[in-house]
């Protein structure tokens, strides 16, 4: 379920929280919830991570409220949280074993395998989408995730992360290159494509 | 005649999010396969879009917003529970015995007699301190990695905390910092130092400033029990390694309040600082808890 919270309703509850107020907390969390789950879902690919994750951002919300200087719009600053929530899940589980995600820039990619999951069915796409995901490095996929899925523009993106925002440019144009290759499974190699202007 | 170049991804990505000028506009439009391209990364940011997360279940959502909540909000707290890897029992035995510690804090708070509450704290203490350690044991699989190069990190806490009993707070001068209408103030008050909080007060309600009112006038001090007793909770739940440094109480929306000054080392910069603590003083229920 999608909460629609009005900017200044929002600048209030945000307000009422940072003083202390357990129930401002408890609806700003919960006004929010969805869009924390769904970068972390994304980021993280599996609903098991993506709960820890979320736990772990929601925590750090409530840590952190105290702090939050209203500079920024509490959903850049919740995006940023739970961003680095994930990041920190995914160091955690690249210390367990688990399959190889590629780690360098330029990697060769897989197309995924033809076999998987129907095109059409919801269930399905959602699972090709997530494999397609996992095999980008973090660093794209995280960039690709706050523009595709949060709709954050490139500044946005920028103060997330806290990187410029023509690495911004770059790193969402090479995630959703090497997105369209695995998605698309028959397009040229990605280095036979400029990614760049030279 | 010019010779445009093909435009790049990172041009196309521009296009495709609006963020592009004109002349790059243009350029695409004119070059066929450019043009392609552009549809082929629509076409895969389309299917991004279009592949929606599942909601979260309420019970997964109140889950989580009742444990963030129930966090102590204060740095240096281990990685949450991996909520994949935790022990059902194990939580349901924390609880247990959390009710047991909250009651017989509630009753050695009651008692007037210093000797009594001493001897309750002791026993309190150390249900407490075993709260505290099971639940780290709980978190051993995930607190190695709790915040590791993240903004979000711990507070650089030591992993073993400190008897309880050593907190004192006897010794310390009790400092009145104010009346103030929301935690947010007193914050902003205590930001530099209880003194500056006390002085400010003090200016403010002196005679001749006019601004003196019966609701600035200070209340009664809290008990040293009470003050004991809630420094001793917020040193086990703040993983504090040492007692608080300095003490003050005020009230906050007419709540009285008892506020605590810990030196601790900052999760941001590894630094020294100071972690102040304001909590009621009936329950030891936060008000504010901040780092300066």
């Amino acid at each position: 379920m999608t909460h629609v919270t009005p900017l200044d309703d929002e600048r209030r509850l945000v307000d009422a929280a940072r003083a202390g107020d357990r129930r401002a907390i408890d609806r700003l969390l919960r006004s929010h919830q969805a869009q924390l789950h769904a970068v972390c879902r994304r980021i993280t690919g599996n609903d098991v991570d993506a709960l820890d994750a979320t736990q772990e951002a929601m925590i750090a919300i409530v840590r952190g409220l105290p702090r939050f200087d209203g500079r920024a719009r509490f959903s850049t600053w919740s995006y940023r949280i739970a961003t680095n929530a994930c990041l920190d899940e995914l160091r955690r589980r690249k210390r367990r074993p688990v399959v190889g995600l590629p780690e360098q820039d330029g990697v060769a990619i897989d197309p995924i395998d033809p076999t998987t999951p129907d095109p059409g069915d919801a269930i399905g796409a959602r699972d090709e989408i997530d494999a397609a995901l996992a095999r980008l490095a973090p660093d794209f996929r995280v960039a690709v995730v706050l523009r595709d899925i949060c709709q954050l523009d490139y500044a946005e993106i920028a103060e997330v992360l806290e990187i410029p925002a023509g690495t911004v440019r770059s790193r969402i144009a090479r995630g959703r290159a090497q997105l369209a290759e695995i998605l698309g499974g028959n397009q040229p190699p990605a280095d036979e494509r400029p990614t760049s202007t030279p | 005649m010019t010779d445009h170049p093909t435009p790049t991804d990172d041009e196309l990505s521009l296009v495709l999010d609006g963020e592009a000028g004109d002349e790059l506009v243009a350029r695409v439009e004119a070059d066929p396969a450019a043009r392609a391209r552009l549809e082929e990364l629509r076409r895969t940011t389309d299917a991004l879009r279009a592949s929606s997360v599942p909601p979260l279940d309420d019970a997964d959502v109140d889950d989580l917003v009742a444990t963030a909540l129930d966090t102590p909000i204060a740095p240096g707290r281990p990685a949450a529970p991996s909520r994949s890897r935790a022990v059902p029992w194990l939580v349901a035995a924390s609880v247990v015995v959390l009710m047991a510690v909250g009651l017989a804090l509630v009753w050695s708070g009651r008692s007037t007699d210093d000797e009594q509450a001493g001897s309750a704290r002791s026993s309190d203490a150390n249900a407490e301190a075993t709260v505290a350690e099971s639940a780290a044991g709980a978190d051993a699989s995930t607190a190695s990695g709790a915040g590791e190069g993240s903004p979000l990190g711990g507070h650089g806490a030591p992993t073993t905390v400190a008897s309880p009993q050593s907190s004192r707070t006897a010794d310390l001068p009790l400092i009145y910092l104010g009346a103030y209408a929301s935690g947010g103030q007193l914050r902003t008050a205590t930001a530099t130092s209880f003194a500056d909080a006390a002085a400010a007060t003090q200016a403010a309600t002196a005679p001749g400033t006019g601004s003196a009112t019966k609701a600035d006038a200070a209340p009664a001090a809290p008990k040293d029990a009470a003050l004991d007793r809630c420094a001793q909770q917020l040193q086990v739940t703040l993983k504090m390694a040492a007692p608080p440094i300095g003490v003050g109480y005020a009230t906050v929306d007419g709540r009285d309040v008892v506020a605590y000054e810990f030196a601790t080392t900052s999760a941001r910069d590894g630094k020294d600082t100071t972690l102040v603590a304001a909590v009621g003083v009936q329950a030891c229920d936060q008000v504010v808890i901040f780092e300066r």
